[in-house]
């Protein structure tokens, strides 16, 4: 083998190592962690909440997500503060809500904004009205007095079938919305004014089986703003 | 017009009508959750009615009425309520407790506005599930004292806390300290007053025996109640009309089923401090 020859061989491999490198950089791995990053980056909230009362605590602080088709569903966690009233001490309450939002009304002229999912512009209403919101939600208590499973000195559970610490709601409200046009925008992308009407599993069983007890009774209001980051 | 903005047209007037009926109907409602413990309205029912009681300057001679466990039974409890104003003759109504099923602030609040309709004075001891959650602190709130007592002609009441299970026996339920206190104090009357405490009447709501009850100390509980003037005790709690000796030692312990058997008791006390108890069906 001459030296031309091993000098060509050394050539012909670096070449190769260099080839592999660059096509490396498009790895299906690099692809792959893109993909993960991406899901992750749409589990960053993208709505905050600031809600007053609606059986879920004095005031309560939220984060949502939004999705599915023209974002009409919405998750929410939302950590509630109640005050010592006529109770022992006072309370965090915790609250995972799912919210169906079926329609959005334009009001008003209308504006560019840009859509974050398909990254496209649309002319959209600068207000919207969303006549129905409709909720289903989990409020937890913390607090000692309350509990998930009947303690144990209640005959294995079998006492008083009921959890005190949580409650299933349900919640019917509207919103009226301000969608920011692209150039104003500082900090947030919409921001809502709603209200909230609703009612728990308890007090549903308390009023079914008692003419006594009214629609009206059993219904609370909440308010609330939300803002939506992006 | 598209499909959509049809759609809009029907459902947004029927919309804007439901809601704002659904918000006009829960307006200044407010509520921060299930037990939020809040309320509005009367507080400090057990003072305000023995106050009334007492205006009332009964004799030796009365009548009242015992009705218990009227939790989540608002309609019967209503009707029991118009029976019971009816009867010029009754005095004043005890209720043997669990006026609420899950300690919920509102039931409180509920069974409080249906009671309040009463044209007597009517007094309460609390149930276990009036425990429930934060009930305990709303009970102590609306009525009072979870042990108190009053006379009324030569009956000694002594309305206690019984449910000993739901404080997980941390607090002395009964709480002989309290039993101590007013025996001492009809002790006293009595050496001042020959006779004028002749009978003692108990309420409760669960009985010894029951498993809300601090069964641990059933005997020395007897042993304080031989000691009281004609002891005679009321109880809730076990949802049937019952007559019981459970000490074998001739204090009977009358129990009233709940409010949905649309049953409760009348209790006559006669001049010589005798009484007699009929059932009455509503």
């Amino acid at each position: 083998m001459t030296v031309a020859m091993m000098l060509k061989r050394l050539i012909f491999s670096l070449l190769c190592l260099v080839t592999f490198a660059v096509s490396a950089q498009t790895t299906g791995h690099d692809l792959r962690v893109e993909q993960v990053k991406q899901r992750w980056l749409n589990a960053i909230p993208c709505i905050g909440t600031l809600q007053y009362a609606g059986d879920i605590g004095f005031l309560s602080l939220g984060l949502g997500w939004d999705y599915g088709k023209n974002d009409r569903w919405e998750t929410h966690l939302q950590i509630g503060f109640l005050p010592k009233l006529e109770t022992e001490t006072e309370a965090l309450t915790f609250t995972l809500r799912e919210s169906f939002v079926p329609w959005s009304l334009g009001l008003g002229k209308r504006a560019w904004v840009d859509n974050r999912k398909s990254g496209s512009w649309n002319r959209r209403a600068v207000f919207s009205f969303e006549p129905a919101v409709f909720s289903l939600f989990i409020n937890s208590i913390f607090n000692d007095e309350f509990w998930v499973k009947e303690p144990d000195k209640y005959n294995d559970g079998d006492y008083y079938r009921f959890s005190s610490k949580m409650r299933i709601h349900l919640g019917i409200g509207s919103r009226i919305s301000l969608n920011v046009p692209h150039e104003k925008r500082t900090h947030f992308e919409r921001v809502s004014f709603y209200y909230e009407v609703s009612t728990y599993d308890l007090a549903i069983i308390s009023a079914i089986p008692n003419k006594a007890i009214t629609l009206g009774d059993i219904l609370c209001l909440g308010i609330g703003l939300q803002y939506k980051f992006f | 017009m598209t499909q959509s903005q049809k759609i809009y047209k029907r459902v947004l007037p029927a919309a804007i009508l439901l809601l704002g009926g659904l918000c006009m109907s829960s307006c200044n409602k407010f509520e921060y959750h299930p037990y939020q413990g809040k309320f509005e309205g009367e507080k400090h029912l057990t003072s305000s009615n023995l106050r009334w009681l007492e205006k009332l300057e009964l004799g030796n001679n009365y009548k009242f009425a015992f009705i218990s466990d009227t939790q989540r039974r608002y309609d019967e409890t209503k009707d029991v309520v118009k029976d019971l104003n009816q009867r010029d003759e009754i005095d004043f109504v005890l209720h043997g407790g669990d006026m609420t099923d899950f300690g919920l602030t509102n039931e409180f609040v509920w069974m409080r506005d249906c009671l309040l309709k009463l044209n007597k004075p009517w007094l309460t001891v609390i149930g276990n599930h009036d425990f429930l959650g934060n009930g305990e602190h709303i009970y102590e709130e609306m009525f009072g004292q979870l042990n108190y007592s009053f006379t009324i002609g030569h009956v000694r009441f002594e309305a206690l806390n019984t449910v000993a299970l739901e404080l997980d026996y941390s607090t002395p339920v009964p709480d002989f300290d309290f039993l101590e206190k007013e025996l001492i104090y009809i002790n006293d009357v009595n050496k001042q007053h020959p006779d004028s405490i002749q009978r003692t009447i108990f309420l409760m709501h669960s009985r010894p025996g029951d498993e809300q009850f601090n069964n641990n100390v059933m005997k020395p509980f007897k042993r304080y109640l031989e000691y009281f003037p004609n002891p005679v005790c009321f109880n809730g709690h076990n949802h049937r009309n019952e007559i019981l000796d459970p000490f074998e030692c001739g204090i009977l312990f009358y129990g009233v089923t709940d409010i949905s058997d649309r049953q409760y008791y009348i209790v006559t006390i006669h001049d010589d401090s005798s009484y007699d108890v009929k059932t009455i069906d509503f």
